[in-house]
């Protein structure tokens, strides 16, 4: 694979183009990546909009009716609800673990088992969240297509 | 919704087996137990019916694997086992005895499938972190000048 990267003041806007041959399953996963990069969602705080990047959100939690959108350290509201959420990110690495949650599968540093054949996952702020044990398979499958793409 | 009914039909495979062995082990042994077609259909619905049943009373808990989830779990396994087994079927007389060992067995296989439930979550658990590990590395390995 050839990589080319064209880099000086002349460029106005980030432009990426891929050429293949075959879009196999590590290249469609890495699209899948690039196109996360592009995207963000609008968020609220104090009465002020944001627009924060999909790579910077944690996970997102519903809490009576409302969505909230959690970072490193801060936490926006969110006006879109988690079906929205859910059924707009399913190409990223977000997916839902539990009933009220929908995890960035990126910012997890590890898992560990539960009873009851639950996971809890470990996130890079240390924060802990659970993961129901209906959502393990889906949740595993975020990790195989990333295994796919490594 | 599918992929929680998934779970649910996974729990009745899995007890459907352990059952299907414990009566194969008491035929075996001439407890006086035998598998033909209809009881072998009989086990599989008294199993349907437990993760059914399951499937419905789990809904009232929260994610949490609470003692009374697992109270409520066991008490599914023991409507089914004596409601539609022993009642509907006939499969045991209902004397303390029988009633004791029943009780027994219902708990041993409801535990295996437990067991069987938290070692699969286990083994997914170290998967997934092979390859948080995995991907680690790999970002370690990259510098500003590219990977080396």
């Amino acid at each position: 694979m050839k990589l080319n990267i064209e880099q000086g003041p002349h460029v106005q806007d980030v432009e990426i183009t891929i050429r293949c041959n075959i879009m196999d399953e590590r290249l469609a996963a890495l699209v899948r990546q690039i196109q996360a990069y592009g995207f963000s969602i609008p968020a609220w705080r104090d009465g002020r909009s944001f627009s924060i990047a999909l790579e910077d959100i944690f996970y997102f939690e519903s809490i009576e009716e409302k969505t909230f959108m959690y970072t490193r350290q801060d936490v926006y509201d969110c006006e879109l609800k988690l079906y929205e959420l859910e059924e707009k990110l399913h190409t990223t690495g977000f997916c839902r673990v539990s009933k009220s949650v929908v995890l960035n599968s990126a910012k997890v540093q590890s898992v560990r088992p539960l009873l009851g054949a639950r996971m809890e996952a470990w996130l890079e702020n240390e924060e802990k969240v659970l993961i129901s044990r209906h959502y393990v398979p889906a949740f595993k499958a975020k990790f195989h297509t990333e295994e796919s793409s490594l | 919704m599918k992929r929680k009914l998934g779970l649910y039909i996974i729990t009745c495979c899995v007890s459907f087996t352990v059952l299907v062995l414990i009566h194969s082990v008491a035929q075996f042994m001439d407890w006086g137990l035998s598998i033909d077609p209809a009881s072998t259909l009989q086990m599989f619905g008294v199993t349907a019916l437990i993760s059914t049943l399951m499937w419905i009373t789990d809904r009232f808990f929260p994610p949490e694997f609470t003692p009374e989830q697992m109270l409520s779990q066991i008490a599914c396994v023991l409507v089914s086992v004596f409601g539609l087994g022993g009642g509907v079927f006939k499969w045991f007389p209902f004397t303390w005895a029988t009633a004791l060992g029943v009780l027994g067995i219902t708990l041993v296989i409801y535990l295996v499938v437990l067991a069987v439930l938290e070692l699969r979550a286990r083994t997914d658990a170290e998967y997934i972190n092979k390859i948080i590990k995995k991907k680690n590395k790999g970002n370690k390995e990259d510098t500003p000048h590219g990977r080396v």
